[in-house]
């Protein structure tokens, strides 16, 4: 048993947590609209077309060449969710499991760990992946929700377009545009377990062409219970503030900038750690024609941890500037390229000498290039696009991602097949952990970090097929089969009491994701889907590693939500899941859980521009388990919204 | 007998594409198939006809759009009228003359007449058009007034009430 005490140390450090392109929907330009195509665009979509900025749209959802799920704001307000991670439960193609009251552990197919470390995450184009812990830590990483235009999830790789990390899957999470946001909106809430809420945002225009807001929000969270049902004293508090101001003067520049801040208590022993974040981000858009336009972003992005006073303070700093530029070559070519510089600064002070990370101080730069190419093989229905990612990293040098990504467009559906290669780089966690930080014999037990640790990297093979069959219906089914290659473990060198980080691990995994949106009548929306996953880790020939370290995953999972308008005025929301029991894992000090349906129920009154609702969060039982060992409270809120 | 009708050679719309804002009103007019029921359509192999009235700011694109395209059982077409031609015949009709007063004399021909009129120009509501198209933040907005699509003995349905501007 060499490794309770790491992996105790990791629940705690990894508080779990962690994307620039709207994803995804990759970028296509007006004159592209054939009259074939347009008309196959729904009613909504055609409402959303920009019509004098020519330079990107979204592509149509249901002929995206990849597992996509898009969360729209209104499907968050009206799921009653209070947080992110909450919000991306809506999501059947996410793992989503509440750890504690400020600590989530969130995955697409699969290795759903307390190191969820094969998902990129966006907010507004700034990546939030912590090169640090090889996850996001999802306490610190929050948005105003009533802000939030949509969440894009894309299960499965996405490194050609987003980079390293996008192993098994990104999730852009993309705040509205501020002329979309104008007017005051306050809203107040409490409740059994969310403590209370407080949200303010003021939107206005400065002339014709500037638009801003600002925003600012409180949350304060309960204690989650122990397995004897006592508090588990982990209670926590955010506030958040930040801006956005856009500028459109309707030519061919546009110009975004915004900043936030956030910091935040949570309880944790013996003594409260806390948190601080500051970020801002400048994007410029510069359309040259039709079809070609660049896109230029930086950000800027320092987050301050006091975690586990007694082990550890960090203090990550990363600057990151971003450039795309998409252009079309003859009739069939359209294509994008980029490159990108981020360099991360990250100074983490080991206030014990028990567990830490040496050297403490480590600059990463990171560079990369990719370049896309969507060719159109037939008119309206072949369409291929191939495209590489190529970076460097401070720990591996050169990796590449390159894929191939084949798509045909027939009446109301659309077939997809992609063949992708993508790597999860290593990060501090990997490379520089060390028990104890000092050097020891080799007959003393001690982990020495991962010298020779490289990257993890996959194989996936995807086949999925979408269809509109009716302006009401919309169904996808997605399937993989991954091959995973170096994979992480933990093991003593032959003869010693030496414990290395290495690539001990390989494997592969299987899964299909349906999902729908169903349009029952004007007033009833129903949305949802069903996963069904399953993975295979074995040790490579000369390793020995217990494989359930990766990931302890539930195999089936139903997500169905009912967005209902009794009248025009009142509102009916129910949310049910279900997800199936999970094993026990050693090595991770987890136990077996067992499986779980659940349901949030909202009902919601709109008496002119005041919003009065009352939400039921896991009502079904008084408190349940997800992931390990703590409760997760039954949550019944009322809150009170106004919009002006 | 609109199939005679065609007033223009189709080669003066070859080749060019109007411009993104009519592309998108283009592809609204051939949804509004979808999402408005008519009395009657005629028999057999009548056609449905999407007429224009005044400019043609479409050009052959919403020709390409309709192309093969059936309503029921009936071919879509496009007709474009000129001022002095008889529009009681078609289904849709999209009003493209600036001079108010012309446009409520096409409005009076075809009033009563299960005929979904269409328009960009301000005041058309109010003239007693069913639908008006509006730019909102760059993007093709509608404004519908069921009063008088009811009038035509148009059932426009739910879907389309609920994502445009309604005026009572």
């Amino acid at each position: 048993m060499p490794f309770p005490q790491k992996a105790i140390t990791c629940l705690l450090l990894c508080l779990i947590a962690g994307a620039f392109h709207s994803i995804a929907l990759a970028q296509v330009d007006s004159a592209r609209y054939t009259a074939a195509g347009i008309k196959k665009l729904s009613i909504d979509e055609l409402m959303n077309i920009e019509v004098t900025s020519v330079s990107r749209h979204a592509e149509k959802l249901s002929e995206v060449a990849s597992a996509i799920q898009v969360i729209t704001n209104e499907d968050i307000r009206r799921s009653g969710a209070k947080s992110l991670p909450e919000a991306l439960r809506l999501a059947p193609n996410l793992q989503v499991a509440q750890y504690n009251s400020y600590a989530w552990i969130i995955s697409a197919r699969g290795f759903n760990n307390v190191f969820s470390n094969k998902l990129l995450v966006m907010i507004d184009g700034r990546t939030v992946y912590s090169p640090l812990f090889a996850g996001v830590y999802w306490d610190v990483q929050s948005v105003m929700l009533e802000d939030v235009d949509r969440i894009e999830v894309i299960s499965g790789p996405g490194g050609t377009m987003w980079g390293s990390n996008a192993v098994n899957g990104v999730i852009n999470i993309i705040t509205k545009k501020a002329k979309d946001t104008k007017g005051l909106y306050l809203s107040a809430g409490a409740g059994t377990y969310l403590h209370d809420n407080v949200t303010a945002r003021y939107g206005g225009s400065i002339g014709k062409s500037i638009n801003y807001r600002i925003y600012g929000m409180r949350n304060e969270i309960d204690p989650t219970l122990k397995p004897n049902l006592q508090p588990n004293n982990d209670n926590w508090n955010l506030n958040q503030g930040g801006f956005r101001m856009d500028y459109d003067g309707d030519g061919a520049d546009k110009l975004s900038l915004q900043g936030n801040f956030e910091w935040g208590t949570e309880h944790t022993n013996p003594r409260p750690s806390s948190f601080d974040n500051q970020n801002a981000t400048a994007q410029w858009l510069h359309t040259f024609s039709a079809t070609s336009g660049l896109q230029v972003q930086s950000y800027y992005d320092r987050t301050w941890r006091r975690d586990l006073p007694s082990l550890l303070n960090d203090e990550l700093q990363t600057y990151d500037v971003d450039m795309q530029h998409y252009f079309q070559l003859g009739k069939k070519h359209h294509l994008v390229w980029g490159a990108g510089y981020r360099i991360t600064y990250d100074n983490s002070q080991n206030t014990t000498s028990f567990v830490g990370f040496v050297p403490a101080i480590r600059n990463m730069p990171l560079y990369n290039v990719f370049l896309q190419d969507e060719i159109q093989l037939t008119p309206e229905a072949l369409k291929l696009t191939l495209g590489s990612k190529l970076l460097h990293n401070v720990y591996t040098g050169f990796e590449w991602q390159p894929s191939a990504r084949l798509t045909y467009t027939s009446g109301q559906g659309t077939l997809w097949g992609a063949v992708s290669r993508a790597v999860r780089t290593p990060s501090r966690i990997d490379v520089d952990y060390h028990i104890p930080t000092y050097p020891v014999p080799d007959n003393v037990q001690h982990v020495g970090g991962g010298p020779n640790f490289v990257s993890e990297k996959l194989v996936a093979f995807e086949l999925g097929y979408r269809i509109q069959p009716t302006t009401d219906i919309s169904l996808s089914a997605a399937t993989f089969y991954n091959i995973y290659q170096d994979l992480y473990s933990v093991e003593a060198q032959p003869g010693t009491k030496t414990y290395l980080i290495q690539n001990g691990m390989q494997g592969n995994s299987q899964g299909i994701e349906l999902s729908g949106v169903y349009q029952a009548f004007s007033n009833w929306r129903l949305r949802g889907g069903y996963t069904f996953f399953h993975k295979n880790i074995r040790d490579k020939p000369g390793h020995d590693f217990d494989t359930t370290y990766e990931g302890t995953d539930p195999q089936h999972q139903v997500v169905i939500q009912s967005m209902f308008d009794i009248v025009h005025n009142l509102q009916l929301d129910i949310t049910g899941r279900y997800v199936s029991g999970r094993p026990q894992s050693v090595v991770a000090n987890v136990p077996a859980v067992s499986q779980y349906s659940n349901l949030d129920v909202r009902l919601a009154w709109q008496v002119k521009k005041v919003e009065f609702s009352i939400t039921g969060q896991n009502l079904i039982n008084a408190n349940h388990v997800e992931f390990a060992t703590f409760r997760i409270p039954r949550n019944v809120y009322g809150q009170i919204a106004v919009r002006f | 007998m609109a199939l005679l009708l065609f007033a223009y050679p189709q080669e003066i719309y070859a080749q060019s594409k109007p411009p993104l804002e009519y592309q998108v009103k283009a592809a609204f007019l051939f949804n509004f198939t979808r999402f408005v029921r008519w009395p009657s359509l005629g028999g057999g192999n009548s056609p449905f006809v999407i007429g224009i009235a005044g400019n043609d700011p479409f050009g052959s694109y919403i020709d390409d759009l309709v192309n093969g395209e059936r309503m029921g059982g009936h071919p879509l077409i496009v007709h474009r009228y000129t001022e002095s031609d008889d529009m009681s015949n078609c289904n849709i009709l999209f009003i493209n003359v600036a001079d108010i007063q012309k446009l409520k004399a096409i409005l009076a021909q075809v009033q009563n007449l299960p005929v979904l009129t269409v328009s960009d120009a301000d005041g058309f509501i109010k003239a007693g058009g069913i639908i008006r198209f509006y730019k909102d933040e760059n993007h093709v907005k509608m404004e519908i007034k069921p009063a008088a699509a009811r009038a035509a003995h148009l059932e426009v349905s739910a879907k389309l009430l609920q994502i445009a501007r309604t005026d009572n």
